[in-house]
């Protein structure tokens, strides 16, 4: 039986919403286990990333969080064996973020659906509801997770948390905020770009080789700290970082919504088909990925290859299919190659059916960068130096560009941003011109010392080829600097970021 | 920001080239083109055991083996270990750095890898050297030395070391901070390189026999566990075989392949 996903706004996003109703009645189930239980909610939440047994001072370490009941029995950890092998998996900031995400609900509806028919005498179709909060009216969060009590009983609602405190930080209005998240990731990206990629050794989110995939910048990140957001009192809701999300039941929701965008992008698109993707972890030397399907513990190992479709085969004989009821992709116009090199003056639009060549081997070149820099909540401006000789490079690509000959990109490339603040944005205008807002998600774990980001904090690409055309197009291109303006679109908890360093990159092709 | 192939082919050849050549150099020593003996490299002090024993002096010891003798020596065994570690943080100079700039800050930032393990060596030689007045010819002290290194294998100082070693600096683009900056990149990057693996380093040193195995299979361990992703601080036993797990996976994909090529 091939399962469908359905939306979460269905019948109001109210408990009316039986896919909601039978979600929440589960989610109690596995709430209602200890910690030390791989089906319990606290266990499943700790995969993808905890505070439990990395002590930290204060909150987000969990015996801080107020809606984790005293069942969840936080004290009696489960064994050294099982944490490891399954607590923080969370892939980000790499080419296995969806993979890793997929196989993680596929794991987790697996467990509430067994709960929903065996337990509950639920219905036998059930599957994880999706929210896609770029339908028309459904950006705000379904009421099913605001509620306190389940419907007619006074029940307590397992779906509700009070630590989601949303874009006006007051803990009562939830929603994606759609003036900075959109969709532009279905229709404006090109494999890798989309999926993000693995640098292999260098796999490390920061550092050269791996980069963040444009679905997981945008919407999921902006979704993150949009409903995690935080409090007057300067405390983080758990969707606002990655060792709290996923105790929040939205966590699910807002993933199975960011799966649902993959399923339908592949409508179109293929995954990548190299051994590197397809083994992911193991062909970098690491071991695959573990889901616990039981209360023993039993795992299931998967690697991309295995959730390369939305038909997943647990243990190789264990059926799980599903499907969405929407897999349309939104109408925008791709942004091409060819309209790039109309708009140079490069490509007649008559002949523009003369395909531009695809470049053999791209490779990037620094061409500028900027002192280490201290951002304050508000505005910082800053200029970024740009090296003469290199830049001559980019100039003479312009000038020579043709379809056979490809003009070269240039990005900017904010380096190793650290700080503790995930729910904040800078909104980045490269001379003048708006080019980006980068959602901080993730910020305060890739800044720690001794995670896997080993402190390096995160590093951001932000295309700024349109702005370069335009210099170009307006023959002012002869230039000893860009100016850049970053605002952040919050006041900053813990005062300040610090940005290693703005630089400035040709990719030529 | 990615380099190219073509530059990504080349940075692996030389980097690996370069050690190849000096392993050569140290374990055939063809034509005896290096001046400093193989028997005179300070891994090398005692396998002329048999002197030693026969002579049992400090001061014979020193003129076998004199003092810049034993630190070159240490020196290229240092190179040829270690440089293949250096490529990911070799790569990433280059991919952060100015084009006409990039060989010649790599070059420093070896340079100021090279300082670090030299000073250590200094102290090195001289525990080696002691050793084998004391205990010419024994066990002992590789036995102590190898109890030593497997209790810090697994402990919290070790991966301290370790994750600092992933910390890759910021980088000033243009003129002498630039210069400067990537030797005291690389001098750090050789400090917290000498605080993980010191004891993996002196273990071989101090085998009277077989420490070319020994060398071979310490350098594999000792690139290895600078692939793995920092850890948090903690007492545990982790085999850290991450370039093995990876050889291995490579080989296979290969393998399959070129089977489904067939
Ligand atoms: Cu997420």
């Amino acid at each position: 039986m091939t399962l469908t996903r359905r939306n979460a706004h269905k019948d109001g996003g109210t408990f009316k919403n039986s896919d909601l109703l039978w979600y929440a009645k589960a989610v109690g189930v596995m709430k209602s286990r200890p910690v030390n239980d791989p089906t319990s909610w606290w266990f499943y939440a700790a995969m993808h990333g905890q505070k439990l047994n990395k002590k930290q001072e204060g909150y987000p370490d969990w015996t801080f969080i107020e809606s984790i009941p005293a069942s969840a029995n936080l004290g009696v950890l489960p064994s050294a064996t099982q944490m490891s092998l399954y607590w923080d998996q969370c892939q980000h900031s790499t080419g296995f973020f969806l993979p890793w995400h997929r196989g993680y609900l596929a794991a987790l509806e697996y467990l509430l659906r067994d709960i929903i028919i065996n337990q509950l005498n639920g219905p036998a179709d059930w599957a994880l509801p999706y929210w896609n909060y770029f339908n028309k009216d459904e950006n705000k969060i379904p009421t099913a997770f605001t509620d306190s009590t389940l419907p007619n009983t006074d029940i307590p609602n397992p779906l509700y948390v009070a630590e989601r405190y949303g874009p006006d930080k007051n803990g009562i209005d939830i929603y994606v905020d759609l003036s900075l998240a959109n969709q532009e990731c279905q229709s404006k990206s090109t494999t890798n770009d989309y999926l993000g990629k693995s640098g292999g050794f260098n796999h490390i989110g920061s550092q050269l080789g791996s980069t963040t995939g444009r679905i997981e910048s945008n919407p999921h990140n902006r979704g993150h700290i949009d409903i995690g957001k935080y409090n007057e009192a300067g405390k983080e809701g758990l969707m606002s970082d990655e060792t709290t999300a996923a105790l929040d039941p939205i966590f699910y929701i807002h993933h199975c919504n960011i799966d649902r965008m993959w399923a339908a992008w592949n409508t179109k698109n293929n995954n990548p088909k190299d051994t590197n993707w397809l083994e992911g972890p193991t062909a970098d030397g690491l071991s695959r990925y573990a889901m616990p399907m039981d209360g023993a513990g039993t795992a299931w190992h998967f690697a991309p290859k295995d959730v390369n479709s939305t038909n997943i085969n647990f243990y190789g004989n264990v059926g799980h299919s599903y499907t969405y009821d929407d897999l349309t992709l939104p109408v925008e116009a791709p942004s091409s190659l060819a309209s790039r090199l109309i708009n140079l003056g490069k490509l007649m639009p008559e002949m523009s059916e003369n395909e531009p060549v695809v470049p053999k081997d791209i490779s990037s070149e620094l061409v500028g960068a900027s002192t280490p820099l201290t951002l304050f909540s508000g505005i910082t401006e800053t200029s970024v130096q740009i090296d003469n000789t290199s830049w001559k490079s980019v100039a003479n690509s312009l000038r020579d560009a043709s379809n056979q000959n490809l003009p070269d990109e240039v990005y900017l490339q904010l380096e190793n941003v650290k700080g503790i603040h995930n729910s904040n944005s800078l909104l980045v205008s490269v001379n003048g011109t708006f080019v980006d807002s980068i959602a901080l998600f993730g910020l305060r774990s890739a800044s720690e010392e001794n995670s896997q980001h080993g402190g390096t904090g995160l590093t951001f690409n932000i295309d700024i080829t349109h702005v370069i055309d335009e210099l170009y197009l307006s023959e002012n291109l002869n230039i000893d600097a860009l100016k850049v303006k970053i605002e952040t679109s919050d006041p900053i908890i813990g005062d300040t970021f610090e940005v290693g360093r703005i630089s400035v990159y040709r990719v030529a092709q | 920001m990615r380099l190219s192939k073509k530059t990504h082919n080349s940075i692996l050849l030389g980097v690996l080239g370069l050690s190849l050549l000096i392993w050569v150099l140290l374990l055939l020593n063809p034509g005896n083109i290096i001046t400093i003996e193989h028997c005179k490299a300070p891994a090398m002090v005692l396998c002329s055991s048999d002197v030693v024993l026969a002579e049992n002096s400090l001061q014979t010891l020193l003129e076998l083996n004199p003092i810049s003798g034993l630190l070159a020596g240490w020196g290229l065994m240092v190179v040829a270990m270690m440089l293949p570690k250096l490529i990911i943080p070799i790569e990433y100079i280059y991919a952060r750095s100015l084009k006409r700039y990039r060989f010649r800050l790599s070059v420093l930032f070896v340079l100021g890898y090279l300082s670090s393990w030299m000073l250590a060596g200094i102290f090195m030689t001289a525990i080696i050297l002691a050793f084998s007045y004391w205990l010419p010819a024994s066990y002992l002290p590789a036995i102590g030395v190898g109890i030593i290194a497997a209790i810090y294998q697994c402990s919290p100082t070790k991966q301290r070391f370790l994750n600092l070693g992933h910390n890759h600096w910021n980088l000033p683009a243009f003129g002498f901070p630039a210069f400067r900056a990537a030797y005291l990149f690389g001098l750090t990057h050789g400090l917290w390189c000498v605080g993980s693996g010191w004891a993996l380093m002196l273990f071989p040193m101090l085998l009277p026999n077989g420490h070319t195995i020994a060398m071979l299979v310490v350098t594999l361990m000792m690139i290895s566990e600078h692939l793995e992703h920092p850890r948090p601080l903690r007492w545990e036993l982790n085999p850290r075989l991450r370039l093995i797990k990876y050889l291995i996976a490579q080989m296979k994909a290969k393998r399959m392949y070129v089977i489904k090529a067939r």
